[in-house]
């Protein structure tokens, strides 16, 4: 069954639209609506959840309307940022808040033990405090909280923003597998592609209120539908080009590919970096000068000065990284995208 | 994020609003009753009777009570709070006690006890000092809870920059603590203005005491609500001061809710001359008045314990302290909640509107609902709900800076998760928000019961007749010049405050659990 | 905390049930006093038993309960109403909120210490006199009359309570012996000479500080406290002018009966109580120290006697609070 449906939605504050009709089918899995801050991902999350009346449009939880339906009654489970625990109770408290009064006390600790096992935690943290946990476990603890009572969907409010890369990427799996074994579909709310991308089976991304494309993390990210979209996902360089009529395209690189024909005019190529060939040896391809490096440890993105206006950055592996100042050569591999007109 | 204000809930969307507006409503009650009255005086007469020195005078004393006594409160305040707080003081502990026990004394005991030590009181400086030692508990006591949720990485940051800890304290920490210093600081405000016992025994005349001796010698009530509007118009002065201070509204953000002590600085050397400082500064906070009533009650011939006659008292100021602080506790839930969780200035104002009337003396106040009891709710005149409904419009500020200061670090998103999580609005309340609350309403309870107990004039003029508390006791007493009898009353007083000032201290420091 | 606030609330609800039932019924005549409280309480239980009628105090001072009565003007639920002083009696009057009492009630009391309208009585009375303090000043010293105090050799050595209804009345009397023009002369010297204090207490306390030579009080005031430990009055003395002087002056304490009192009857044998001989005598026998009024009763020394004051010839229905008031709002000490 469909987990979540929202169509035609619109929200506001006050006179200003934050959402400006939104449609989207969550089946099951995770996705992920990706978009920068302000965009109103989390006002649509909130508008999911019940906090919000949205002003048009409808939203169906497990097929049913919940619009002016309470939060609690909607069959959702709720993450927010830095998870919230409830201060004043501890782990196992938080974990069993949403367990109704029917369920006995031996079945709540059942329970919290074993989502405390979904999630991978010691069962020894049911007796702690929130303040006793890393930001880790914190994030951990509310998603088994929001998972106890069972729901259809849960809802992630950028749940792990606050946490630093390598635990971001680990808590993110944990997450997603128990999401999984518990048989609930997830809306993600991040502005982090990487989390989007790495999590998601659909991903939705979203500026100034409406979605720009939503498909498979793959889709997305390979055949972005909207320059907007192409720029968010990846590091790309839009550059301008033109189509002859003959079906070829010029670019700053020479002539290029493209992975769909455009009519005759100026394209918009998106470049990403992982497609630009850098060589030190600067003979052949188009020359250039490396102006910023950014070191990553296994890689480096470089950024490169192709002509007064135009810039292109490259991706290079962590052992070849030319010296700032120097010119190389670059080389454009595998078709681009391309989009009718200057869309820059 | 503002989003929690965007249309948080659906339930109680008119329900809080509507409750709040009710309990502002009737809390300025007094405030029409001073208008109405004050504006039977025609406009020439009004003008003559204010627009002369003696006004000038009044204005002049009142207005300079405020700057000392606030100024002066808010140093013993803050200095002691930072002392016990943020140093190597041996004992902080005790010292702690200690500095919140004047809350037990009632003013005007404190007034009595220093005229009888020194008639050098009876000077301006010598009120300021006076009236600070009684008040400056209610900004020690927030300035205390702020110092204790203060995230220790500020300080460490100043200090990593180059700041010594003098300039950390001065240029981080003050500025962190201004509005729990400022929410203290307009309780003192508005306690000044309406203070009268104290200041009758220090012999310093402000509008106050004016307005009582308008209806004691000229048994003018028009003529007293005009300078009563006077006072009405200072404590609008007040509260505006106060909002400027305040400077643009912003949320504190809860702490992740670290258990990292904040440092302290060491003390060294100092340690000696600060212990020694604090001690004399007890012994004149505490220590004085204390001697004073041993004193009384060791030398006054009509010194006789009549526990009969006590015993009654002592349970009525008991109950009517309780059952104010929690209904006054209660009243400020709805008002604090509109004007925090849904700011606007229309819900500030109205928050703001309630302090107004704490700035009128007691008698104003208890007439104003004698006026409006006897011909509207003539069932309800002298009888326990309005002289409770009364209590709750004289002390309501103080339960409404104390739930405030609580709710403000408790964020909304706290509720939205347990509204997901099967809870009811009501539900979510009761189990989240009311339980993060509670010390914050224990305070709020202590503070108003606090209070109650030592009022006088409301207790006389409105209580079920034959009611008898502590206060009106020891006032019977005292103005008899029978100060022997009077001593046990004040003592019994004191001795009974002492559990709702431990209440205070542990739960400014975060172990009211 | 949770048990402790249930604890706390259900303990003050049964204390608050306790104090209630202890009290009020609709049969009781209620009183508000403004009289010393201790003075009514040991008068109040004699006079339940001899009557068999319940009484109820409301207590409070003058200014408190004539103001609340006259806030609650006809739904007053008080019966009779007790003041220290009469200014506060003669506002509940022009509000026209007192019965006329019979002439059996006020016979006993001279005609000097009741208004001729017959709306209330005096029953006590407190004579001014001068409080000096013994170091500093002797007999010798001493002013032969109050108006001497406006002088300027009195420059800085006064203390008075200008304030409360106690100086009003004496001002009263200043008034009604001296004139206008001589009362204002008077009180703009009193200012200029004295120190302002609030309550006749603080007046007393004072002096016998040494903060201020002399000072105008009621007599009861010093006696009290002598009788209490002598704290504040062991190092000071009374001088009372006599003489027809108006610092010899009077003052009474009232009773009245609310027009619109429910025990009408009830009221007036209770003011008559206080009128009659059994009642005068309970009020010398206590500590108040005050002059009763019926000739038939005396005070016990050492209070000086009621007799040997000679006090200005000034009936209470000649004092003009109302002049009196503005003269002091005019000079500026209201």
């Amino acid at each position: 069954m469909t987990a979540l449906q929202v169509s035609g939605l619109r929200a506001g504050h006050g006179r200003r639209e934050v959402l400006d009709g939104l449609d989207l089918t969550v089946e099951d899995g995770v996705t992920a609506v990706l978009g920068a801050s302000g965009c109103g991902k989390t006002t649509l999350l909130r508008c999911v959840a019940g906090f919000i009346t949205p002003t048009a449009g409808e939203i169906r939880i497990a097929g049913r309307s919940v619009v002016g339906l309470a939060p609690r009654r909607r069959g959702i489970g709720y993450v927010p940022q830095e998870g919230a625990l409830f201060p004043h109770l501890d782990v196992g408290g938080n974990i069993a808040f949403g367990l109704g009064r029917s369920v006995g006390r031996p079945e709540r600790q059942d329970r919290v033990a074993e989502l405390l096992r979904l999630l991978e935690l010691p069962g020894e943290l049911a007796e702690r405090h929130p303040h006793e946990l890393s930001g880790g476990q914190q994030q951990r603890v509310a998603v088994a909280r929001a998972l106890a009572p069972r729901p259809g969907l849960v809802l992630l409010d950028e749940p792990f923003s606050s946490l630093d890369a390598g635990l971001r990427e680990e808590s993110g799996r944990a997450v997603v597998r128990a999401l999984r074994t518990a048989g609930a579909a997830a809306l993600l709310v991040t502005h982090d592609q990487g989390e989007a991308l790495s999590l998601a089976d659909q991903v939705a991304v979203m500026a100034s209120g409406r979605f720009l494309q939503v498909g498979s993390a793959v889709d997305v990210y390979l055949t972005p539908e909207h320059p907007g979209v192409a720029a968010f996902l990846g590091s790309a360089t839009l550059l301008p080009g033109e189509a002859g009529p003959d079906g070829r395209v010029d670019s700053p690189f020479g002539e290029v590919a493209l992975t769909a024909p455009q009519p005759a005019g100026p394209v918009t190529l998106v470049v990403r970096a992982e497609q630009v060939q850098v060589s030190a040896d600067a003979t052949s391809g188009t020359k250039g000068v490396v102006e910023e490096v950014s070191f990553f440890g296994h890689d480096a993105t470089i950024r490169v000065r192709l002509s007064d206006d135009v810039h292109v950055t490259a991706r290079v592996a962590g052992t070849g990284i030319p010296d700032i100042g120097t010119t190389v050569a670059l080389e454009v591999v595998g078709p681009l995208v391309g989009y009718a007109g200057d869309l820059r | 994020m503002h989003l929690g204000t965007l249309d948080t809930v659906r339930y109680g969307r008119w329900l809080v609003p509507a409750l709040a507006g009710a309990i502002v409503a009737a809390c300025l009650v007094p405030v029409g009753y001073v208008l109405w009255s004050a504006a039977s005086v025609g406009p020439d007469e009004a003008y003559d009777f204010l627009v002369r020195p003696r006004i000038g005078e009044l204005l002049w004393n009142t207005g300079r009570l405020m700057v000392g006594g606030v100024v002066l409160s808010v140093v013993f305040g803050v200095c002691g709070a930072w002392v016990v707080e943020r140093t190597s003081l041996p004992l902080a502990g005790w010292w702690h006690g200690a500095l919140c026990a004047p809350l037990a004394i009632p003013a005007f005991v404190n007034g009595y006890a220093w005229v009888a030590t020194t008639h050098a009181v009876q000077s301006y400086p010598g009120t300021v000092l006076v009236v600070s030692l009684s008040y400056y508990p209610l900004v020690y006591l927030p300035t205390v809870a702020a110092l204790r949720r203060l995230d220790p990485s500020l300080e460490e940051v100043a200090a990593a920059l180059g700041r010594r800890p003098r300039e950390v304290f001065t240029r981080v920490v003050l500025p962190a603590l201004a509005p729990a210093v400022l929410g203290g600081a307009l309780l003192v405000g508005l306690h000044l203005l309406a203070e009268y016992g104290a200041l009758q025994l220090l012999n310093y005349p402000t509008l106050t005491t004016a307005i009582l001796q308008q209806y004691g010698t000229a048994f003018n009530g028009p003529a007293a609500t005009l300078l009563a509007s006077v006072l009405l118009l200072a404590c609008l002065g007040l509260l505006a001061l106060e909002m400027l201070a305040r400077g643009p509204a912003h949320r504190a953000r809860v702490g992740s809710g670290t258990a990292r002590p904040a440092p302290r600085t060491r003390l060294g050397r100092w340690t000696a001359p600060v212990v020694l400082g604090l001690g004399f500064f007890v012994a004149l906070a505490v220590g004085l008045p204390a001697a004073s009533l041993v004193r009384w009650l060791v030398k006054g011939a009509s010194a006789e314990l009549d526990l009969a006659r006590m015993l009654p008292a002592a349970g009525t100021s008991i109950g009517l302290a309780a059952v104010a602080g929690l209904v006054a506790t209660a009243a400020a839930l709805p008002v604090v909640w509109q004007a925090v969780r849904r700011r606007s200035s229309w819900s500030l104002g109205v928050e703001r509107a309630a302090y107004t009337t704490s700035a009128l003396p007691g008698v104003v106040v208890a007439l104003a609902l004698v006026t409006v009891a006897i011909s509207w709710l003539p069932g309800l005149y002298q009888t326990l709900p309005l002289l409770v409904a009364a209590y709750v419009i004289l002390f309501l500020p103080r339960a409404l800076v104390a739930v405030r200061g609580v709710l403000e670090l408790v964020p909304p998103r706290l509720e939205e998760v347990a509204l997901t999580l099967g809870q009811s609005r009501a539900g979510a309340m009761r189990r989240v928000t009311l339980p993060l609350l509670l010390p914050g309403l224990v305070t709020a309870t202590a503070l108003v019961a606090l209070a109650v107990s030592t009022e006088l004039t409301a207790t006389l003029l409105l209580a079920p007749i034959g009611t008898t508390t502590l206060a009106t006791e020891f006032w019977s007493e005292a103005s008899a010049v029978a100060y022997g009898a009077a001593a046990p009353y004040a003592l019994a007083l004191v001795l009974l405050a002492v559990p709702a000032t431990v209440l205070l201290g542990r739960s400014s420091r975060g172990e009211a659990r | 905390m949770k048990p402790l606030s249930a604890v706390v609330v259900s303990v003050s609800v049964a204390l608050l049930g306790a104090t209630l039932t202890s009290c009020s019924s609709d049969d009781a005549l209620v009183v508000y006093n403004a009289q010393h409280e201790q003075l009514m309480e040991e008068l109040v239980p004699a006079f339940e038993k001899e009557t068999g009628i319940d009484v109820e105090l409301r207590n409070g001072k003058d200014l408190e309960l004539a103001a609340q009565l006259v806030a609650e003007g006809k739904k007053s639920p008080a019966d009779v109403f007790l003041t220290e002083n009469s200014p506060a009696m003669a506002a509940v009057e022009r509000e026209g909120l007192l019965a006329k009492l019979p002439e059996d009630v006020t016979a006993p009391i001279p005609e000097q210490y009741r208004p001729t309208s017959n709306a209330w009585t005096g029953f006590v009375a407190r004579s001014t006199v001068l409080v000096y303090n013994t170091d500093q000043i002797t007999e010798a010293e001493l002013p032969a009359s109050m108006l001497d105090l406006a002088k300027p050799e009195w420059k800085g050595k006064v203390s008075f309570s200008p304030t409360g209804a106690d100086f009003q009345a004496i001002v009263a009397g200043v008034l009604a012996t001296q004139g206008e023009e001589a009362t204002r002369t008077w009180l703009e010297g009193l200012k200029a000479n004295g120190t302002v204090y609030d309550g006749n207490n603080v007046v007393l306390e004072s002096v016998n500080a040494g903060e201020s030579p002399v000072g105008i009080i009621y007599h009861y005031y010093w006696y009290r406290d002598q009788a209490e430990a002598g704290e504040v009055s062991d190092n000071s003395k009374l001088h009372f002018f006599g003489n027809q002087d108006p610092g010899a002056f009077v003052s009474v304490s009232g009773a009245g009966v609310l027009a619109n009192a429910k025990h009408k009857s009830d009221a007036e044998k209770f003011v008559g109580y206080l009128t009659g001989k059994t009642g005068q005598q309970g009020l010398a026998d206590s500590y108040a120290l005050e002059y009763p009024l019926n000739p038939e009763v005396q005070l016990d020394p050492p209070v000086k006697k009621f007799s040997e004051l000679a006090p200005p010839a000034v009936a209470v229905s000649d004092l003009d609070s109302a002049a009196v008031v503005d003269m002091m709002t005019e000079v500026g000490f209201l």
